[in-house]
């Protein structure tokens, strides 16, 4: 049953992603601010997309 | 700018490449050698996610909103991140129920209903068909863009003639295509694994094509990434795109994400490729992450395109073409090209997907459950090929219809907005299925009046406005409401005004969606097939295949009934290899006149389930099956212990582990004792006889001697002689009795103390001198001069060595018989050997020799002089004295038998 754990951390992740990907955590990142000359919040939403990819194969990895 | 023919013969030649894929991929199929049956190749099927709206669309997006097409890519990240627990649970129900369409799921998770199936399909198809119209409508715009001489700025839609314009030929090529490799036969999975893989193919060519044009605008065009950004800054009307406050409100970004989640989930395409054409569930692993790489990498040149566009172009440009119109402007008609056939591989792969899914829908929930009940038909013959009539037909008229609507309607909308009214249609499905998937409370009723109060929300909030749009319609009534209520205004329902009309009418139908379902549910109650389906999927991940599955198929028939019904679709053929192979894994009787049994009755509707639909293979079985009705209390009772089984289940399984583990155990104890007592009773029987023996001699010559009183003395004596040999032999035997269970239940005292071997062995021999003087056997003593002292009883030790000495003296060499004793040191022990020139122990015996009253030779031919229990004594004797006694393993003549003794600690001094 070590399924049980892993449904629990993708859930988990799943409600992280929602959250990050909105109000307000996503108000806070928009800014006119530039980042390596891109915008704030493009990096920022690129940056939690790449992070939760690299997470979601993590938790899936064949064991 | 390209020549005409060039474009027709590249798109040609791209959709012929397309076939020849997709018949490889199902002439590999065929032969069991599936190419489309790994992660990679899965992942990049469910790309067909990216239709031209992604392509052309997200620029034209964020040419407006800037970031504000990025919610509907998302919205799916967050919904992949939990596939593997929502997928992968509607993947198994659909695999163990062959259910093929969405339609199918909806209608089998609330007891088979063919209204809710059709009512699903007849929503999927009135919210998908602008969709449709969608990719041909860039299809056609694309091609006029690329062959117009007067370049990208003058390229009004629906400009040319009906018979000229490349949307149709496109629609009916597409139609070719998908009929071909979407319905060549009927199949009980309805998987197309060739279509499946020129549908990967066609992912990996709109990513590539996106991503050079992207690059080269980028790069090419601009100097990288900071260089379009900086620029686009100093413009006031650029510069506000690139945040989302100014553009695009965080509530309208929360809705579309909202949005994006369910359509992900629940379009029609994307639960074909995702669920219907799986191969594995363990794809998912891979896919999971796979699958956003490729969103993510689709949509990284967006932004820069869209600014690119608008530094360059300005509003000169419609920025829905901009990914084909920067090419164009720069004169690079190879990139052009390679654009638009990208574009092509977009626009082709939804339809292609979206019709097959479609077609089954329509075929399966929507046209057979009709035609089924007209009596003529349900009697037909060869009923197959009729559902794949219907689903040809359904496919050219759904492209048909596609074409038509972009020819009429389109003009004036853009590519999201018509995506956008197709997204929110199948987010009506959403309480349906994931309420229907999780909450098994969720009746037909409580569905039904969700889908419809939700639809009909959609229809006045999103669709009726864009027939406003289109002209068909007063342009005020989106605001104003119908017959100017004001309260009924399809952007401010009730006058809830501020919102975008997506996310206005998102809110609207969703509450009223989930509030009817959820009221409609608990006001009323469920039949008892719903209840049964709804324990099904809402266990599914929990509940193996079993037999209360069938539980409700209470019926009677005969196996030919079901032979007839299943002929119909599958044929005379495909019928009985399905009944054999069903006999051959159950061992069930499938005899043309046998009563079928009730897995029989489940897996023929199962069967049929996979070519027409759940609904309709009831409707079906039916036909045949006089049921016989369960009472409400049954079934009640059966989902009640159902219920509390699949609850103590878990538990069960690991109680039952440790269970079998402790039993195994026992099991093993249990042999045990049964040996031991086996063993007991053969003593208590050998001991008895031992005993009969000699007092039957016994009691023989005393009654000679008292029949014959007057005997002479000498013969008295040859009388009485046996009688006093065999009484003592039975003292002894009663006394090594003893001897050995007290032994065996440890009730000895040992006189453990230094002991000199030596000294014990010569004892030994002097007290059986006279034995050996008797039958004239040699004794030679090999004895060192120096021995350390053993740990041990000598008296015992003393009586061992008597017992070996005497059957050494016994199995000698009659004639020359000769027997020697030996002492030696070996690692922390002494052994002693005790040797003679007999016949030497046979291998066969040297095992049972030190079993009890077991006896060397054959113990039929010669009396056997011994008690049987010698041997065993003594190795019991030198067990318990911590050393070993053991027959030599030479063979021939001459049998040693040594025991060892542990040397005693000398303490230090």
């Amino acid at each position: 049953m070590s399924g049980r754990p892993t449904n629990a951390r993708l859930v988990a992740l799943a409600a992280a992603a929602f959250a990050l990907f909105n109000y307000p955590l996503l108000a806070v990142f928009d800014t006119d601010a530039l980042v390596l000359g891109l915008p704030l919040v493009w990096v920022y939403v690129l940056a939690v997309w790449t992070l939760l990819i690299v997470l979601v194969g993590l938790t899936l990895r064949d064991r | 700018m390209v020549p005409t023919w060039v474009v027709v013969v590249v798109s040609v030649g791209y959709l012929g490449l397309l076939f020849a894929i997709a018949y490889a991929g199902d002439r590999r199929a065929l032969a069991g050698r599936s190419i489309i049956s790994n992660g990679a190749i899965y992942a990049l099927s469910i790309a067909v996610y990216a239709t031209s709206w992604t392509y052309y669309g997200s620029v034209g997006s964020a040419a407006e909103g800037g970031i504000a097409w990025l919610p509907i890519y998302l919205g799916p990240m967050v919904v992949v991140t939990v596939w593997w627990v929502v997928l992968r649970k509607i993947i198994r129900i659909c695999r163990r129920d062959r259910i093929t369409s969405l339609a199918d799921f909806v209608a089998s998770r609330y007891g088979k209903s063919q209204l809710l199936g059709g009512l699903v399909t007849v929503i999927a198809v009135l919210g998908l068909v602008p969709y449709i119209a969608l990719q041909l409508k860039a299809i056609s715009t694309t091609f006029t863009i690329l062959r117009d001489e007067a370049g990208p700025a003058a390229a009004p839609v629906g400009s040319v003639p009906v018979l000229q314009d490349t949307g149709l030929y496109a629609a009916l090529l597409l139609a070719a295509f998908t009929i071909v490799f979407g319905t060549r036969h009927l199949d009980a999975t309805e998987r197309h694994e060739g279509m499946v893989a020129a549908i990967a193919f066609e992912s990996l060519v709109k990513l590539v094509a996106f991503l050079v044009v992207g690059a080269w605008v980028t790069f090419g065009l601009f100097d990288g990434f900071s260089d379009i950004v900086a620029r686009a800054a100093e413009r006031p009307e650029l510069a506000e795109l690139l945040t989302l406050r100014t553009t695009t409100g965080y509530g309208t970004f929360f809705w579309l994400t909202v949005l994006s989640m369910l359509a992900f989930l629940l379009l029609p395409r994307q639960w074909q490729v995702a669920v219907v054409e799986n191969v594995d569930e363990q794809h998912l692993r891979t896919a999971s992450w796979l699958f956003p790489l490729y969103l993510l990498l689709i949509n990284l040149f967006v932004l820069p395109i869209a600014l690119g566009g608008l530094l360059i172009f300005g509003d000169d440009v419609d920025a829905d073409t901009f990914v084909l119109a920067l090419p164009m402007a720069d004169g690079s008609p190879l990139l052009a090209l390679l654009v638009f056939v990208g574009g092509l591989s977009a626009a082709t792969g939804m339809v292609i997907v979206e019709t097959i899914a479609l077609s089954t829908m329509v075929s399966n929930s929507l046209v057979m459950p009709l035609l089924l009940r007209s009596r003529g038909i349900a009697g037909g013959r060869d009923l197959g090929r009729l559902v794949l009539l219907v689903r040809r037909v359904t496919i050219v008229a759904l492209l048909l219809l596609g074409f038509a609507y972009f020819r009429i309607a389109t003009d004036a909308l853009g590519l999201v907005q018509i995506g956008l009214i197709s997204f929110a249609a199948v987010a009506q499905f959403a309480p349906a299925v994931l309420g229907g998937l999780y909450w098994k409370g969720a009746t037909h009723a409580g569905a039904m009046a969700g889908l419809v109060a939700g639809i009909l929300t959609w229809g006045h909030t999103l669709l009726l406005p864009s027939f406003s749009d289109s002209g068909w319609l007063p342009r005020s009534l989106p605001v104003e409401g119908p017959f100017g209520i004001e309260l009924l205004a399809p952007y401010a329902l009730l006058g809830l005004d501020g919102l975008d009309p997506v996310s206005h009418a998102m809110l609207w139908s969703m509450l009223a969606n989930v509030g009817f379902m959820v009221a409609v549910s608990l006001a009323g109650g469920a039949r008892p097939v719903e209840r049964v389906q709804a324990a099904v999927f809402v266990d599914a991940m929990r509940r193996p295949r079993g037999p209360g599955d069938t539980v409700l198929l209470r019926g009677t028939t005969t196996v030919g009934a079901l032979q007839g019904v299943l002929e119909r679709f599958v044929g005379p053929g495909g019928a009985r290899e399905a009944l054999d192979g069903y006999a051959a894994r159950t061992a069930a009787d499938v005899g043309q006149d046998a009563d079928a049994d009730a897995d029989l009755i489940h897996h023929v509707e199962s069967l049929l389930a996979g070519a027409v639909g759940t609904a309709s293979a009831r409707a079906l079985v039916s036909t045949v099956v006089t049921e016989e009705p369960l009472g409400m209390d049954e079934v009640m009772e059966i989902l009640d212990e159902a219920s509390q089984v699949r609850a103590y289940s878990q538990a069960l399984e690991r109680k039952s582990a440790e269970l079998e583990e402790a039993s195994a155990e026992l099991r093993r104890a249990n042999e045990q004792l049964q040996e031991l007592d086996r063993l007991k009773d053969d003593f208590v029987s050998t001991v008895t006889h031992e005993l009969r023996t000699p007092l039957t001699s016994i009691r023989a010559f005393s009654e000679i001697l008292l029949d014959n009183p007057d005997l002479d003395p000498d013969e008295r004596h040859g009388f009485l002689r046996p009688i006093v040999d065999e009484t003592e032999r039975l003292t002894r035997l009663i006394n090594q009795v003893l001897d050995l269970a007290k032994l065996e239940a440890g009730g000895v005292e040992w006189h453990l103390a230094p002991v000199d071997l030596r000294e014990v062995v010569t004892a030994a021999t002097t007290a059986s001198a006279q034995l050996f003087r008797e039958r004239d056997v040699a004794l030679e003593l090999d004895l060192p001069t120096t021995l350390p002292d053993v740990t041990a009883d000598s008296d015992r030790v003393f009586q061992v060595l008597l017992n070996l000495l005497g059957n050494a003296v016994k199995f000698a060499d009659p004639e020359r018989g000769r027997v020697r004793v030996g002492l030696s040191v070996h690692a922390g022990e002494v052994q002693v050997d005790v040797e003679d020139n007999g016949p030497g122990v046979p291998e066969a015996e040297r095992k049972v020799i030190f079993d009890k009253f077991r006896q060397g030779g054959d113990t039929h031919r010669d009396r056997p002089a011994g008690t049987g229990l010698g041997l065993p004594i003594s190795r019991e004797i030198i067990g318990r004295l911590g050393g070993r006694l053991w027959v030599g393993e030479r063979p021939g003549p001459g049998a040693t038998f040594s025991f060892t003794l542990p040397i005693a600690r000398t303490e230090p001094s």
